[in-house]
């Protein structure tokens, strides 16, 4: 499964990457009250995504998939978050980082290792993961 | 603000069902313990702040930047570099000739 998904030339995907639904057990840090969003992919290859709040003048935060981006990246999640979200395997945990692009200046664009969106993909349950392990870094470059 | 007094083994309670512990006492340095409700989340303040400050940014993200961030993908670059390719076989095989 996964081989055929790296395969797959990511220019001209099969079937356009699915949007989601999701609904988040907490709210984001700084976006009280604002539960329900969609993850909608950004790119072709639907390594970015957007998470949109469906509230009308909601907040809207672009994403990376995490394993596309950091495929290094396996942090170690709590216990209280997986059991939370329903992950029995926290293998089946998919990541999302929130983007920041300072200034507009895509050279300088960071994602959030410290904080990852986890999203159980059979639920569309998810939350943001404030990871207390100190190993990675709120503001890590996307450039390479 | 409300404002209490607790000695080290005490405890406060909030609700129902989220118990605060005073652990321990040393100088000027606290530690507490929480028992509360998975749902509840427990963060040191500065923490808190600093996640909440950098969504606060991320919420600022426009799409003018979408085709330069997904090209930071490694396996964009890869797909590059496929890409890029078909003038290499070209040289190579003028090497090949010359050999």
């Amino acid at each position: 499964m996964a081989p055929s998904a790296v395969a797959a030339p990511s220019r001209h995907p099969a079937t356009p990457p699915a949007v989601q639904t999701l609904t988040l057990t907490e709210s984001l840090p700084g976006f009280p009250g604002h539960r329900d969003y969609v993850l909608v992919p950004a790119d072709p290859a639907g390594v970015l995504c957007w998470l949109q709040s469906v509230t009308p003048e909601g907040p809207r935060f672009l994403t990376v998939a995490a394993a596309a981006y950091f495929p290094e990246y396996v942090p170690g999640l709590p216990a209280s978050a997986l059991v939370e979200l329903g992950l029995a395997d926290p293998a089946a945990a998919e990541l999302y980082c929130l983007v920041t692009v300072p200034g507009g200046d895509v050279a300088a664009a960071t994602a959030n290792l410290r904080a990852p969106l986890v999203v159980n993909g059979d639920t569309h349950r998810a939350r943001q993961v404030v990871l207390t392990d100190g190993l990675h870094p709120i503001r890590r470059p996307l450039r390479r | 603000m409300l404002t209490l007094t607790r000695s080290v083994g005490e405890t406060i309670r909030i609700g129902d069902d989220i118990e605060v512990h005073v652990v321990e006492v040393r100088g000027g340095t606290v530690r507490l313990g929480f028992k509360a409700p998975r749902e509840v989340t427990i963060h040191r303040e500065e923490v808190y702040r600093q996640i909440a400050e950098a969504n606060l940014l991320a919420a600022q993200v426009t799409a003018d930047s979408l085709g330069a961030l997904a090209a930071f993908a490694p396996s964009a670059s890869a797909a590059e570099a496929v890409a890029g390719e078909p003038p290499a076989p070209a040289t190579q095989t003028a090497e090949d000739a010359s050999a």
